[in-house]
């Protein structure tokens, strides 16, 4: 091996410099850099969504339910949050002369026993259904992801601890959390959400936890590290994206969860308190009437089954939309 | 040895993990030097520690891993680095190749993508589009038809080879000093073994990297490499240039792996001689010399002392055997090693 030519850097072949200097010339040799630097820079991130963001459309637009599912969460979405400002009325506004009507033309979904018209009633109760599901499912799945990553990414010790905690509040029943806390101070479509989102994270952290032990053991992980990667990038950069698509499934079934874990509350009447409307306690102040008027529990009613439905068909979507794995259709 | 001094220095270096069954002693007191531009082939079979050793060399052994000795890449021990500062050579200085480029690329991030990010970790003030043109180049260079369009491909829509040739593009990224390649061809098909092995050495050329070359594949390494370093049970067997290896081998380790393996060339009632036994455990390696259950030419001074790596008269081979300067001249087996 004495006799062989060695290459020293100062004379390296040809080829060498001339590919260094198509870079601009300045490729430093030497000089170190820290990498941290490079994950502020949210410009090669742009170039990864935008890519990767057409793609995720074209196969998103193959899902026909779950584009169905979109264009309906949307209209519904309009209707709850410009419903209440077309309505001529308020939405605890009261008429005396229609008390408890049926369906009419003055008012579509009739009104309650208290004069009130239940079409405006119900968007603005849907609007406040939605807020407090979409507020706990961003929620559920920032604290259940950072938590889950954590767990799984590190291992030993942190996971142990972190699991532990996990399964404490997997094991505290939400509901009954929910009715102490609503028979003692009283619920707010903002509280309700929060509580909500506290009790309801160790779902998607376990999922989380579970993805990660499994793609940390991914030779890609490996040869991240190799590539000097730190350890938040390769958690977040790397690993997040590929457990996209059971978070997004999950966080959409959450949605589904606390619209009716919320709905329960006030059929338990000890949810958002009247004159608040949200879809649960319409149903709960007209369960009485089922017989005699079901549209007043019908009407809200649907809306829960159409949101849920909806939400869960789009998450269905969003996951083989997310995969670039999947087929190209 | 020479008068270069080492770009990588590896002194008794010992990597043990604690298991529930005791302590495993994967790599045992290895020593390796590698000379800027060289090509090193590091040769054994599964649990030789080979892989073990190269992983220490690039910092990713798990922390609960006991490491011991001494990894000097450029007089600087890597082994005493922090992390933070292992980070700076990590894909830049020192770069891998990983076997199985099915799972080595991730599969939601486009190819060229990754080669990006490679490049921009290491110097952000390289911009964007400075950082693709570079990248479509190295695809180029690996041999990608079209880099221009397959840039923006993702990993699953390579093929296997296409892949590892784009790992080996990411490898060379940063124009590392020292490139470790871990069985790049073993998951690949026959008939690409030789291209991507092909590719390896003008990605070599193209930045004048030095290339440890790890392999359980005798015949990989003879159209390569510069010096065969062969390794059983976490010890060097043997080390000498690739010639004296496969003609005058001193060694009945490396003689058994050259005997083991088929080649075109030999006639069809030829059988062939696999090493008979199983590789040592790590928990309870073997009394005297580690290869002494499975050795054709064991005695007794086998079992009572283990050998130790000793240099021949050339001072250029280095052999772990008693009889090293005993065993029978290779002669007939010369064939079998298989010329690439």
């Amino acid at each position: 091996m004495t006799d062989r030519e060695v290459t020293h850097p100062e004379e390296r072949p040809p080829g060498y410099e001339g590919r260094s200097s198509t870079v601009g010339g300045e490729v430093p040799e030497t000089e170190h850099l820290d990498p941290e630097h490079v994950i502020d820079e949210l410009e090669g991130i742009e170039a990864v969504s935008r890519s990767f963001g057409r793609q995720t459309w074209d196969r998103f637009r193959r899902h026909r339910i779950a584009l169905i599912a979109a264009v309906v969460l949307f209209l519904l979405t309009l209707a709850f949050v410009v419903g209440p400002w077309l309505s001529p009325y308020g939405f605890s506004e009261q008429d005396f002369t229609a008390l408890n009507q049926g369906p009419s033309l003055a008012h579509p979904f009739g009104t309650d026993t208290i004069g009130r018209d239940i079409m405006v009633r119900t968007f603005q109760g849907g609007r406040f259904s939605l807020r407090i599901a979409l507020f706990v499912a961003i929620l559920t799945t920032v604290i259940g992801t950072i938590v889950g990553a954590i767990a799984g990414y590190f291992g030993g010790t942190i996971d142990a601890l972190l699991n532990k905690l996990i399964n404490l509040f997997l094991i505290v029943p939400a509901l009954v959390i929910l009715l102490v806390v609503g028979v003692r101070w009283g619920a707010t479509p903002n509280g309700i959400a929060l509580l909500l989102g506290f009790l309801l994270w160790p779902a998607i952290a376990r999922i989380v936890r579970g993805l990660f032990l499994q793609y940390k053991e991914q030779e890609f992980v490996l040869a991240a590290r190799a590539a000097g990667a730190r350890a938040p990038r390769i958690m977040f950069r790397h690993i997040l994206p590929n457990t996209f698509g059971p978070i997004v499934v999950n966080a959409t079934l959450l949605v589904g969860v606390a619209i009716i874990l919320e709905s329960t509350l006030s059929f338990l009447s000890v949810g958002v308190q009247d004159p608040v409307p949200t879809l649960g306690n319409l149903i709960e102040k007209a369960k009485g009437q089922i017989d005699t008027k079901p549209s007043a529990v019908l009407i809200p009613g649907g809306f829960i089954v159409a949101i849920t439905l909806c939400v869960n068909f789009l998450g269905d979507g969003l996951r083989d939309a997310l995969d670039p794995t999947a087929r190209k259709g | 040895m020479t008068s270069t001094t080492p770009l990588l220095d590896i002194r008794d270096l010992t990597v043990s993990f604690k298991t529930d069954d005791g302590l495993v002693r994967a790599v045992n007191g290895v020593d390796l030097q590698m000379f800027p531009g060289e090509t090193l082939a590091v040769v054994g079979e599964s649990g030789s520690g080979k892989s073990v050793s190269a992983m220490a060399v690039m910092g990713l052994l798990p922390s609960y891993t006991q490491i011991e000795g001494s990894v000097e890449f450029e007089g600087t021990d890597l082994l005493k680095l922090s992390t933070r500062a292992m980070r700076k050579l990590q894909g830049n200085e020192i770069a891998m190749i990983f076997q199985d480029p099915m799972t080595a690329l991730n599969p939601v991030f486009t190819v060229g993508n990754q080669i990006i990010e490679g490049i921009r970790i290491h110097h952000p003030q390289i911009s964007k589009q400075a950082a693709r043109e570079r990248t479509i180049e190295l695809l180029a260079l690996v041999g990608i038809p079209e880099p221009r369009q397959r840039v923006d491909n993702y990993p699953h829509e390579f093929s296997g080879g296409m892949r590892q040739r784009a790992m080996i593009a990411l490898a060379i990224a940063n124009e590392p000093k020292l490139l470790i390649a871990d069985e790049p061809t073993t998951a690949l098909d026959v008939t690409i073994q030789a291209q991507v092995l092909e590719v390896m050495r003008t990605a070599q050329e193209a930045t004048g990297a030095a290339m440890m070359l790890i392999t359980h594949d005798l015949g990989l390494v003879a159209g390569v490499a510069d010096r065969v370093q062969v390794m059983y049970g976490g010890r060097v067997f043997e080390m000498s240039d690739t010639d004296t290896i496969f003609y005058r081998s001193r060694n009945p380790y490396t003689r058994g792996l050259m005997t083991s393996v088929p080649t075109a060339a030999a006639r069809t009632d030829d059988r062939l001689s696999p090493i008979p036994g199983a590789p040592p455990s790590a928990i309870n390696p073997p009394r005297g010399c580690v290869f002494r259950p499975r050795c054709q030419h064991a005695e007794d001074a086998c079992y009572e002392e283990p050998p130790l790596l000793a240099l021949d008269a050339t001072g250029r081979h280095l052999s772990r055997c008693h009889f090293a300067e005993e065993l029978p001249e290779l002669g007939a087996q010369d064939e079998l090693g298989r010329s690439a």
